[in-house]
């Protein structure tokens, strides 16, 4: 027998509604939205932690909500980025050109050095690199490889299918062709998906979910995606989120 | 082509032949009626009729005279005007020999409004064949005459007899108010109008008296114009009557026109001072707050409702006894018949009612008592009824009528239905709208598992809740919810019954209900970590009976060989009734398993796979997980 078995209610993340944090319970095409649970004007989840953004504050917290740590800042359009624990939890501060980023029980800075060839929409970290997604003005999608330690663009490489604004997960790159929605994995195989919006904004659920919203069809969606998975559900859309 | 010319003129003697444009010529052969004289004139361009009044009617009677020397035939005859002017006797299909004169018709002059009036006659005609007919189409047409009338009011006076004070032998004057008096409840008070023609021509005065009263009313003045004659020649007089029987003890008006002129009536209804049912007043009042008298004569109307809505029409009664009431009065009983109609809010019975009502007799008042009388079909049709207050008796009256809409039906995207599945609703109309309307939509779920009341996760997508409003457009065949006709849900992970419900307004509910039938245990996602000196088992996925107990895992090594002790039992019923049916649980029937062993006397990283077979009450789930 096994000595220990749990059941418990599958999550699927966490979704923000505005500026309304809720849970997201369920499988999938079989969500369950919880009530309001924190409040933020940015976010991003993974499976052991997230990182949100909330009145001049970026805080990491916990999946159960206890604060990490926390920073304060005038930033108003931060990016965040987390894709497992804490050490890979980063923040992009476009109006200072700072990486905001964790390490050993604390918030650390580095301020880049130089500007960034375009619009970073998209961030994430190994602990050691920070990887931008960024769109020049052509629309095409740079990476850009900075050094966490001395701000130093390591490399800036040019993703020649990608469109920006691209947003990455793991070892995939989401970002909006004439096709649909296009999901890039690590090996350059895209798959598009039948998508409605021209107007996708990408938030991280969890490690494997991500959420999209539509400002336009006032819609959102949940795309689940991993090695053998990649589908595309409605998510349930509040009327508070209209 | 031959050309054929025709005169016509009007005969005072015998007709002679007198050419002009046409075969035939016309002459009149009498100017006071439509009958048969021997003389005539020549009928000319212009014939003007006498000056007559509204009612009355001036006629000359005109004959053809064939003066071509072929043989005539007339088709038709036709007026400009054929409101004031008409044509009678015409010899249809006549045929009129060379020199003949044929059979006389007449031309009427009957006004319908005042000033001059012109109307132009024209015949079709033809020259037949020998044997009668006329050769093709070939048929003409001639101008017979142009006839003018002008047309006078009508010259009539009135005088009367009975109570009103005008009724003294003088001629009545418009406009003064012919007061009948205070008339006991039941009681009939009668004036008698003698009308003379002072005009120059007979006039039918039955054509010129009428009765109006105000618009859904019902009055107790009645109109009696039997001994009016149809015709009532210059200088000529008749009578009619007006009679006033009041039902209740209240101020009557109503108006008398005769010709084009209006004579105010007014009478009142006095209460039997004695006290007794025919003293009460009786009113209703309807949803937008009308407020009418009850009249024994005359039907209740309920108006429209749309039939099998839950649309109802409810009329509010008060039943007063005027302070003028010398008695109490005691109503016995009130009850109703006929089958769409229902009493609520009466009194306890017998109920006896002070003389204390002042007017207007509204619910709620002193001296009065009030109920309400609502009218409900599910099938159109007209519907009726009695309201009966202690031996008064009033008739009721309602229509249901079939709802604007198309009918409406549901389509999904997927049938059967299952669990765990988004699915697209479309609203489709069987025509297009002719209205633009706005329903709900709502969404309710029974499930079918024991002791279950809900699955949370079965929603419509786009609001998270299960109602919202759909519009349908004018000429439109689906109805939309934010512009879009596909209406997405989800079905939840419990077996049982979806219910969609669309209500418009003055429509009957549309209901469908789809049911989900249970099924094994789905798994979604499962995986097997060894994570010495454990081996931890992970499965997501959902049962929708909620019965799911008996488990079995059976381990393999790398090499594919069953581990000892083999198949590995375990029945956790308990635990997933008690995670099923607890209060926390917010995903319906998903679950989460996590099963962790502990890999005794070896390393766990030897185990290669895992074969995991879940139960429940439709059978069994099994997946196979290699160790990660």
């Amino acid at each position: 027998m096994p000595a220990f078995a749990q059941l418990t209610t599958p999550e699927i993340g966490a979704a923000r509604y505005g500026t309304e944090v809720r849970q997201i319970y369920g499988l999938e095409a079989n969500f369950v939205v919880g009530p309001e649970w924190l409040t933020a004007s940015a976010l991003s989840f993974s499976q052991a932690a997230a990182l949100i953004a909330n009145s001049g504050k970026i805080q990491l917290i916990h999946r159960d909500g206890t604060v990490a740590g926390e920073y304060a800042t005038a930033e108003s359009a931060p990016l965040l980025g987390i894709g497992g624990s804490l050490n890979t939890a980063i923040a992009w501060l476009p109006g200072s050109r700072t990486l905001l980023w964790w390490d050993s029980g604390s918030f650390h800075t580095t301020q880049l050095a130089g500007a960034l060839p375009g619009v970073a929409s998209s961030v994430q970290s190994d602990g050691q690199e920070a990887s931008l997604l960024v769109t020049v003005s052509n629309g095409s999608v740079l990476r850009v490889i900075v050094d966490l330690n001395t701000g130093n663009v390591r490399s800036a490489e040019l993703m020649p299918s990608v469109r920006g604004p691209a947003f990455a997960m793991g070892n995939f790159i989401l970002f909006r062709n004439a096709e649909g929605l296009a999901v890039e994995d690590g090996s350059g195989n895209i798959r598009v998906l039948d998508f409605p919006a021209a107007d996708p904004v990408f938030e991280q659920m969890s490690s494997e979910w991500v959420h999209l919203h539509s400002p336009s069809l006032k819609q959102d969606w949940a795309l689940h995606v991993n090695s053998s998975v990649c589908k595309l559900w409605l998510l349930p859309s509040p009327e508070f989120s209209k | 082509m031959r050309h054929l010319g025709l005169l016509f003129t009007v005969c005072l003697a015998t007709c002679g032949a007198v050419y002009a444009q046409g075969p035939l010529t016309f002459r009149i052969y009498n100017t006071s009626s439509c009958g048969a004289s021997n003389t005539s004139t020549p009928l000319p361009a212009l014939y003007l009729f006498n000056t007559t009044s509204l009612g009355a009617e001036s006629v000359v009677e005109i004959a053809p005279v064939n003066t071509s020397s072929s043989t005539v035939k007339l088709i038709t005859a036709a007026m400009s005007d054929t409101q004031d002017f008409s044509v009678t006797n015409f010899y249809v299909d006549g045929l009129i020999a060379p020199g003949a004169t044929g059979p006389a018709f007449c031309v009427h002059f009957v006004p319908q409004q005042t000033g001059t009036l012109t109307a132009s006659m024209t015949v079709n005609y033809c020259v037949p064949t020998a044997s009668g007919s006329c050769p093709g189409t070939s048929s003409l047409t001639m101008t017979v005459g142009t006839f003018e009338g002008n047309a006078a009011p009508a010259q009539i006076v009135l005088t009367c007899a009975g109570p009103p004070a005008q009724c003294n032998g003088n001629l009545v004057q418009p406009a003064s108010t012919l007061n009948f008096g205070n008339v006991a409840d039941g009681s009939t008070a009668s004036v008698t109008f003698t009308i003379t023609n002072n005009s120059q021509s007979a006039l039918n005065p039955q054509n010129l008296v009428s009765l109006q009263t105000a618009q859904f009313n019902t009055t107790p003045f009645a109109l009696d114009t039997s001994k009016l004659p149809a015709s009532l020649g210059p200088g000529a007089s008749a009578t009619f009557t007006v009679s006033f029987s009041p039902g209740q003890a209240v101020l009557y008006q109503a108006t008398l026109v005769v010709n084009s002129s209006s004579f105010p009536l007014q009478g009142t209804g006095t209460a039997n001072v004695l006290g007794d049912l025919s003293s009460l007043v009786i009113t209703y009042t309807d949803a937008t707050g009308v407020r009418l008298t009850a009249q024994g004569g005359t039907p209740i109307n309920f108006g429209q409702i749309v039939a099998g809505t839950s649309g109802s029409a409810k009329l509010t009664f008060a039943v007063c006894n005027p302070q003028t009431t010398i008695n109490p009065v005691t109503i016995p009983t009130i009850s109703i018949s006929g089958a769409a109609f229902t009493l609520s809010g009466l009194p306890s019975l017998p109920v006896t009612i002070q003389p204390a009502a002042t007017q207007p007799c509204v619910p709620g008042i002193a001296g009065s008592i009030s109920f309400q009388v609502v009218f409900s079909a599910s099938a159109a049709g007209t519907y009726s009824g009695t309201l009966t207050v202690g031996s008064l008796q009033f008739a009721l009256t309602g229509q249901s009528v079939v709802a604007p809409l198309p009918a409406m039906s549901f389509q999904l995207s997927q049938q059967p239905l299952t669990s765990q599945q988004q699915v697209n609703l479309t609203i489709q109309l069987a025509n297009p709208s002719p209205i633009p309307a706005v329903g709900t939509l709502t969404m309710t779920f029974a499930p079918s598992v024991q002791n279950v009341k809900d699955d949370p996760a079965i929603k419509f997508l786009a609001t998270n809740g299960r109602q919202l409003n759909v519009s349908v457009a004018t000429g439109s065949q689906t109805a939309t919810y934010n512009g879009q006709s596909l209406i997405a849900f989800q079905t939840g992970t419990t077996a049982g019954t979806i219910t969609f419900t669309l209500q418009f307004t003055d429509m009957p509910p549309i209901t469908q209900s789809f049911t989900i039938l249970p099924e094994k245990i789905q798994i979604t996602s499962a995986s097997a970590i060894a994570s010495s000196p454990n081996i931890v088992i992970t499965i997501n996925g959902f049962d929708n009976t909620y019965s799911a107990g008996q488990m079995s895992f059976i381990f393999y090594d790398t090499k594919g060989n069953m581990i000892t002790p083999g198949a590995i039992s375990v029945n956790a019923a308990s635990q997933f009734q008690q995670y099923f049916f607890s209060n926390n649980n917010q995903a319906g029937g998903a679950f989460g398993l996590q099963a962790t062993f502990p890999v005794y006397g070896g390393d766990a990283t030897q185990v290669g796979s895992v074969s995991v077979t879940l139960n429940n009450s439709a059978g069994s789930t099994s997946t196979t997980q290699t160790l990660q």
